[in-house]
C-alpha cells in the first residue's frame, strides 16, 4: 500500500516536473525542474526497493549530469539569449513525435502487465557490482580511475586560458551588446 | 634468472608504475615547489631513464594476471621496450623545444605519461574490454596534447582527432558489447575457441573498424593529416610511431582470431584501400607533415599487408615498428628543427638543406629512403619480411599491389631529397649551433642505417617476442 503511494507520487512528480521543464523558456529554471524530475525518479527507483540503480541516478544524472548543464550553460552565453524557436512546422512535428512515442509507451506498458517478473533481475544488487568491480575486474576498474584522470587533465589543459579570460559572463555580453 | 611469475610481475609492472608516479610528480610537484618550475621534463626524462635502466628481460613464459586482462611474455616485454624508447625520444625532442606553453608544461609530460602507460597496457591486454580501456587511455590525453598549444590549427586538430576517435571509440564499445552478450569470456584465447556466429561477425566488424581508426587505415584515416599537422610536432612523432604500434598489435590479435573468411577478405581489402589511396593522396602534399600523416597511413597498409603472412608475419610486424618508428620520428624531428610556425615545413622550406647543413640534409635523406623501402636501410628490410611472409602464404596478388605503391612511393619521398640537394635556398639560412634535436636525429639516423646493415640482432629480439603471441 505505502509502496503503490510512493510510486505513484514519484512517478506523478516525476511527470510533473518534466511537463513543466517542457513548457520553461528560461534555460536555468528547465535544467532545474528537470533536475526534480530526475531526483523523482530516483525515487521511484528506491520506491521499487532499487537502492543501487536510485544511488547511481542521484550521483550520474543529478550530481554529475546536471552539473554539466550547469556548467555549459554558464560558459555559453549565446544558450542565454537564444529562445526556443516559434516556427509551428517544428512545434507540429515536435507534437507528432510525442504522440508516437506516447503511444508506444502505452503499449509497451499494456504489455508489461502480462510479463512476468524475472527472478533473477532482483537479485543484481550493490554486492554483486561490488564483487565484479574489485574482484575480477580490479584491474579495468583501476585504469579507468587514470582514464578519468588523464581527461580531467586534458580538459583542465585545454579550458585554461592564458592569462586573458576566455569566456565573458553573460551580463557584460548583454551590455557589450 | 627470475623463476617466479610473481617476482617478474613485479619487476615488469614497476615499469608502467613508475610512469604513473612520475606523472604526477610532473603535474603536482612543481604546484608545491617553486623552483622545480619548469624542469618537469628534467623529472620526466629521468623517470623514463630508471625505467629504461631497471628494464628487465622476460623469462621465456606468458603469465596472465588480473583474470587474464594482463599477459606478460617476452612480447610484451620487447613492446614495452620500444613505447620506453619512444617516449625518450619524444621527451628529448620536448625538453630541446618545448610543444606546450610554459603554464601548460606540468599537464603535458602528465597526458604524455598517460598515453604511453596506455600503449602499455594496450600491447599487454589478454582481452578486448583491457584493449579498449588501455585504447582510451592511448587516445584521451593525445586529444588534449594535439591542441595544448590552444593555438587555432592545434585546437582544430585536437577537434577533429576527438570527435572522429570518439567515433571510432563508439564503435569499438558497440562491437563489444555485440560480443560480450554471445562470448561468455572477451579473451583472446576465449574468442578465438568460441563458436561462430553469425551476429559476431558484426561485433568484430566493430571491434575492427574501431582499432583502424586508431591505426589509420584508409577509409578511417580521415583524422591523421589534419591531426599530424596541427598537432605539435613532437606530439605528431608521438601519435605516429606509438598510436599505430598499439593499433597493429590489438589488430593482429583480431586477426589471428580467424582462419580465413569474412574478415581476412576486409583486412584484404583494408590492405590494399590502404596502400593504394595513402600512396596516391601523399603524392600531391605540399606541407612536410601532412607527407608523413600520408606516408604513415600508407606505413599501416604496409602493415596489414603483412599480417598474411602468418608467424611470420607477426615477426615482421614486430621488426617493423620500430624500424617505422625510427624513421618517421626522425622525420618528424628534422619538421620539428626546420619548424617556422605551427604547420610545420613546407617541403620546398627544405631547398638548400644539403647546402647549409649537410649532415642534416644526410640524416633527413636516410630517414626518407628507408621509409621509402630503399636497400641496405632498415625500411627496405622491414618491408622485404613483411612481404615474404605474404608471399609465402600465397597472397602473392596483394603482395604484387603493395610493392608497386611502394615504387609509387619512392616519387614523393624521392622529392624531399631532391629539393633538399638540387634546389637552391630562396633564403640564407642562419647557422644555428647543433643541439638536443640534432642529436636525436643523428641517433636515429644510426639507428635506420645500422638496423639496415646488421638486421639480424633487431630481427633475432622481434622472431624470440612473436613466438610468445
Amino acid at each position: 500500500m505505502i509502496i503503490a503511494a510512493a510510486v505513484y507520487l514519484f512517478g506523478g512528480l516525476a511527470a510533473l516536473a518534466t511537463l513543466l521543464m517542457l513548457f520553461q523558456r528560461d534555460p536555468v529554471k528547465a535544467a532545474m525542474l528537470m533536475l526534480a524530475a530526475l531526483l523523482s525518479t530516483a525515487g521511484l527507483y528506491l520506491a521499487l526497493s532499487a537502492q543501487l540503480l536510485a544511488a547511481l541516478q542521484i550521483i550520474l544524472y543529478a550530481g554529475a549530469i546536471m552539473t554539466l548543464f550547469i556548467v555549459a550553460l554558464t560558459t555559453t552565453p549565446a544558450a542565454w539569449r537564444d529562445k526556443p524557436a516559434k516556427a509551428s512546422f517544428t512545434k507540429v512535428l515536435g507534437l507528432a513525435a510525442a504522440a508516437v512515442i506516447l503511444t508506444e509507451l502505452l503499449k509497451l506498458s499494456a504489455a508489461l502487465k502480462t510479463a512476468a517478473f524475472s527472478r533473477a533481475f532482483s537479485e543484481t544488487g550493490t554486492l554483486e557490482l561490488a564483487r565484479a568491480l574489485f574482484g575480477r575486474f580490479a584491474f579495468q576498474f583501476e585504469l579507468l580511475s587514470l582514464v578519468i584522470l588523464a581527461s580531467i587533465v586534458a580538459a583542465v589543459a585545454l579550458a585554461a586560458s592564458s592569462g586573458k579570460p576566455a569566456v565573458q559572463p553573460p551580463a557584460e555580453k548583454k551590455e557589450a551588446a | 634468472m627470475i623463476q617466479e611469475p610473481l617476482s617478474y610481475a613485479a619487476s615488469a609492472l614497476s615499469g608502467p608504475l613508475l610512469l604513473v608516479l612520475a606523472a604526477f610528480a610532473c603535474l603536482l610537484l612543481p604546484l608545491f615547489f617553486r623552483q622545480l618550475r619548469g624542469t618537469q621534463g628534467l623529472i620526466a626524462l629521468g623517470a623514463t631513464l630508471v625505467a629504461i635502466t631497471f628494464y628487465r628481460k622476460a623469462p621465456p613464459a606468458e603469465f596472465s594476471f588480473f583474470c587474464g586482462a594482463l599477459l606478460l611474455s617476452p612480447l610484451s616485454a620487447y613492446l614495452w621496450a620500444f613505447a620506453l624508447a619512444v617516449l625518450a625520444l619524444v621527451l628529448v625532442l620536448s625538453i630541446a623545444r618545448p610543444a606546450a606553453p610554459e603554464e601548460s608544461q606540468g599537464e603535458y609530460y602528465f597526458l604524455l605519461f598517460m598515453a604511453a602507460t596506455g600503449l602499455m597496457v594496450l600491447v599487454a591486454a589478454g582481452d578486448l574490454f583491457t584493449a579498449f580501456i588501455a585504447l582510451e587511455l592511448l587516445s584521451l590525453p593525445l586529444y588534449a596534447l594535439a591542441g595544448i598549444r590552444r593555438s587555432k590549427p592545434g585546437l582544430e586538430a585536437a577537434y577533429k582527432y576527438f570527435m572522429l576517435g570518439a567515433f571510432g571509440s563508439g564503435m569499438t564499445v558497440m562491437g563489444i558489447a555485440i560480443l560480450n552478450a554471445l562470448y561468455p569470456a572477451l579473451t583472446f584465447t576465449a574468442l578465438k575457441t568460441g563458436p561462430a556466429q553469425p551476429l559476431a561477425l558484426a561485433g568484430f566488424l566493430l571491434v575492427i573498424s574501431g582499432f583502424a581508426f586508431k591505426t589509420a587505415l584508409v577509409p578511417f584515416h580521415m583524422w591523421v593529416p589534419d591531426a599530424y599537422e596541427g598537432a605539435p610536432t613532437q606530439v605528431s612523432a608521438f601519435m605516429a610511431a606509438s598510436v599505430k604500434a598499439g593499433g597493429v598489435i590489438v589488430l593482429w590479435r583480431l586477426f589471428s582470431l580467424f582462419n580465413g573468411g569474412p574478415i581476412h577478405a576486409i583486412f584484404w581489402w583494408l590492405a590494399v584501400i590502404t596502400v593504394v589511396s595513402a600512396n596516391f593522396m601523399a603524392l600531391a602534399q605540399k606541407g612536410l607533415k601532412r607527407l608523413l600523416a600520408y606516408s604513415s597511413v600508407a606505413h599501416a597498409g604496409y602493415l596489414a599487408v603483412a599480417f598474411f603472412g602468418g608467424q611470420r608475419g607477426f615477426e615482421a610486424v614486430l621488426y617493423y615498428l620500430p624500424v617505422y618508428a625510427m624513421a618517421t620520428i626522425g622525420a618528424f624531428s628534422v619538421a620539428l628543427l626546420l619548424e617556422k610556425d605551427e604547420k610545420g615545413p613546407l617541403i620546398e622550406d627544405l631547398a638548400g638543406l644539403a647546402k647549409a647543413r649537410p649532415w642534416l640534409a644526410g640524416a633527413m635523406s636516410a630517414f626518407m629512403f628507408s621509409l621509402a623501402g630503399v636497400p641496405p636501410l632498415a625500411g627496405f628490410f622491414a618491408k622485404f619480411y613483411a612481404f615474404s611472409g605474404a608471399v609465402n602464404s600465397g597472397y602473392t596478388g596483394l603482395v604484387v599491389i603493395a610493392v608497386l605503391m611502394s615504387a609509387v612511393s619512392i616519387y614523393y619521398y624521392l622529392k624531399v631529397t631532391v629539393i633538399m640537394y638540387m634546389k637552391p635556398a630562396a633564403a640564407e639560412r642562419p647557422a644555428e649551433a647543433p643541439g638536443m634535436i640534432e642529436a636525436v636525429i643523428f641517433l636515429l639516423a644510426a639507428g635506420v642505417i645500422l638496423a639496415g646493415l646488421f638486421s639480424r640482432p633487431l630481427l633475432i629480439l622481434a622472431a624470440e617476442a612473436s613466438r610468445w603471441f
